[in-house]
């Protein structure tokens, strides 16, 4: 099997503290956590018992104005704490002063003996017509390095929850948002790396991240779903004040592609990184996340749909 | 421009009537049928209008909430298959509508068609009689009323009340109080009131309750069911005054000090001259929710059919309505919850201090 896919299962408030206490503290309000570890902290980071299977933590530098100097010095404090630099893939070595802004490495760094998991530096688009992606350059003390920011980031930004160690973490509602207006139909695309064994459509991967956050949403809080569209609103309306009214048809279309019936392999698909992710303590069947997207665009998805509306 | 017309005579078929002519295609339909007798009779009768008609080149069996199983259904049409000639057999299909979603065989309806189909649907229903048609569903809805009149204590009901509640003829009504005789009281202004509470006559209708009530239960299908409550949250916003809410809400409604605690479940009633009446509504509830295979399955919502013309729900301001007090009472022993519906039962004015 290839190695991307013997995730181990990590302790989701474990690995946030690790990280928080090896960012400099004049940066750590800089950072934002999103993604897996997020939503894990989120949801069960309280539960020892409840683990996430996660390799990559993704740490966004935000606001954009600071994410150069922050990212620079996270960068080196880490280096200088003998984090190392992940060497697996394409993108292993630091780049010069000669390398193209577009070939430069993102920093992805492993804590001091451990390869288990390993921290990824982003930032947040420049404004909200900057939605491809962007390799914005930083120097360190080991090369050149890029901070990479694309297409909804910015919305994992909007109003994040703060933790007792100093970062932030991404609320699912916005990190949900953010994946089903990158996602408006199944791409072809596949991951990089097999997930469980398996080749997996980036799409689906995605979409099935917002099926597992919607899933832990309503377990935590039954009918919490319902709360959603007014925090998606807000967050459309401050990271996207002249086009978030463009934006929410579109939010919806993956996802009842996703869920239709003659789309059953794409949701399996979602399912089995629903599995071998977020949901890794609590297995869900095909029919359970067929229902929660169902309810997800019955409680947020149409409410907001007709607030655009309004 | 096409026209639809109802209740059409056909050419070289004497003494039949279709339902509904559109263009070249002729419509009949079945509502509720549980009869494969019935199905193949009138597959039959569609065979012999395109063989017969030169106009009518396509027939359309429209199905209504068949009582009869999609592959039942299959297995019927291939029987017609294997003794009907292909240039007739391929000229006719079957339209199915089951809460408030079509499919087809061979093939299901395409956009453009369902208007089409609706409409002739809401002709035929709309020509059905309202309130219980057929004469032991007339029976217990008489005998609720009766037994709701009595058990709020409000006395007499004249035999036109009881018509116009109940949407039941005279003969029916004459027929069902004749049944009733041993426990009623009549009187000279042509009133009629219960005498006693009829016992035997409640068992029989406690044990066929699910039939008489059209009983639908609902189970979450999906691992994470969402609670009663949230399910009542939902439905009030839709607003809906053809649904009431019964079961241990609606009891604990009419009896605050019932021994009743937490909600197990939620029950509804809802007003609706079809027996099977559309509950497509309860999607919108909790997209979870399927109908109960089994009786022992346990269900996170029951809905229970009342048929006669008037529901005898209870307004609240602003809210659903209540279920009537009977209706909660069934609804508590349909839930198994023996002591709990005695105790409700004996609560009532009429049944204080008397045996039962």
């Amino acid at each position: 099997m290839n190695q991307e896919g013997i995730v181990k299962l990590i302790s989701p408030s474990t690995v946030l503290e690790r990280i928080a206490t090896a960012i400099p503290d004049d940066f750590r309000e800089n950072i934002i956590v999103i993604g897996s570890l997020a939503a894990g902290c989120y949801f069960f980071g309280d539960n020892p018992k409840l683990q996430v299977r996660t390799k990559d933590v993704d740490c966004l530098l935000a606001p954009r104005i600071k994410a150069i100097p922050a990212g620079e010095a996270v960068a080196n404090r880490l280096f200088d704490d003998q984090w190392e630099l992940r060497t697996e893939g394409d993108w292993g070595n630091p780049g010069d002063a000669t390398t193209p802004d577009n070939k430069l490495p993102v920093v992805r760094l492993h804590p001091p003996g451990s390869t288990e998991w390993f921290i990824e530096l982003l930032t947040v688009p420049e404004s909200e017509s900057d939605l491809g992606r962007k390799d914005i350059r930083i120097v360190t003390s080991r090369g050149h390095f890029s901070l990479c920011s694309f297409g909804f980031l910015s919305l994992a930004e909007f109003e994040p929850i703060h933790t007792p160690f100093g970062i932030a973490i991404a609320r699912p509602e916005t990190m949900a948002l953010a994946n089903l207006l990158h996602h408006p139909a199944i791409g072809e695309e596949p991951m990089s790396g097999l997930i469980g064994g398996r080749r997996i459509k980036r799409s689906n991967k995605d979409l099935g991240r917002v099926l597992a956050l919607a899933y832990l949403a309503e377990a935590r809080q039954e009918d919490s779903l319902l709360e959603w569209p007014q925090v998606w609103a807000a967050a459309l309306q401050s990271r996207f004040p002249t086009i978030w009214r463009d934006l929410i048809p579109k939010v919806g279309n993956g996802l009842r592609q996703l869920i239709q019936p003659e789309n059953e392999t794409d949701l399996d698909e979602a399912r089995h990184t629903c599995e071998y992710g977020l949901l890794v303590s609590q297995a869900p069947s095909l029919k359970l996340l067929e229902v929660t997207g169902k309810r997800l665009l019955q409680d947020a998805i149409e409410p907001l749909e007709k607030l655009a509306k309004a | 421009m096409k026209t639809l017309r109802y209740e059409c005579s056909i050419e070289n078929f004497p003494g039949f009537r279709a339902d509904a002519v559109l263009g070249d295609t002729v419509y009949e339909v079945l509502i509720e049928t549980k009869d494969a007798r019935r199905l193949r009779t009138t597959l039959m009768d569609l065979a012999r209008v395109v063989s017969s008609s030169k106009e009518l080149r396509h027939a359309v069996l429209v199905l209504e909430e068949p009582g009869i199983t999609d592959s039942r259904l299959q297995d019927e049409w291939q029987g017609a298959a294997s003794v009907l000639r292909p240039e007739i057999f391929n000229h006719l299909s079957a339209m199915v509508r089951r809460s408030g979603k079509w499919s087809g065989i061979p093939q299901s309806p395409v956009a453009s068609e369902v208007p089409v189909l609706e409409e002739i649907l809401q002709h035929e229903l709309s020509r059905r009689p309202t309130g219980a048609s057929r004469s032991s569903e007339a029976h217990y809805e008489i005998l609720r009323i009766l037994i709701h009149q009595w058990l709020l204590g409000r006395g007499p009901l004249l035999i036109g009340s009881l018509m116009e509640i109940s949407g039941a003829s005279h003969p029916t009504v004459s027929r069902s109080l004749e049944r009733l005789e041993h426990c009623l009281k009549r009187h000279s202004d042509r009133s009629v009131e219960l005498r006693i509470f009829p016992r035997d006559e409640w068992a029989r209708l406690v044990a066929m309750s699910d039939d008489v009530r059209a009983t639908v239960r609902f189970v979450d299908r999906s691992g994470q069911a969402r609670s009663p409550e949230s399910l009542l949250r939902r439905l009030r916003s839709l607003g809906r005054q053809d649904l009431a809410v019964g079961g241990v809400w609606g009891a604990k409604h009419y009896q605050p000090s019932l021994d009743l605690i937490g909600n197990p479940r939620l029950d509804l009633s809802i007003h609706s001259a079809r027996k099977a009446a559309d509950l497509s509504f309860v999607e919108k509830l909790d997209p979870a929710l399927e109908k109960a295979a089994r009786r022992d399955e346990s269900p996170t919502l029951v809905i229970h059919t009342i048929r006669r013309a008037q529901s005898l729900f209870q307004p609240a301001e602003n809210d659903l309505p209540w279920a009537d007090p009977l209706e909660c009472l069934l609804d508590l022993h349909e839930a198994r919850l023996e002591s709990q519906a005695l105790d409700f039962l004996k609560s009532f004015p009429a049944t204080k201090g008397r045996p039962l």
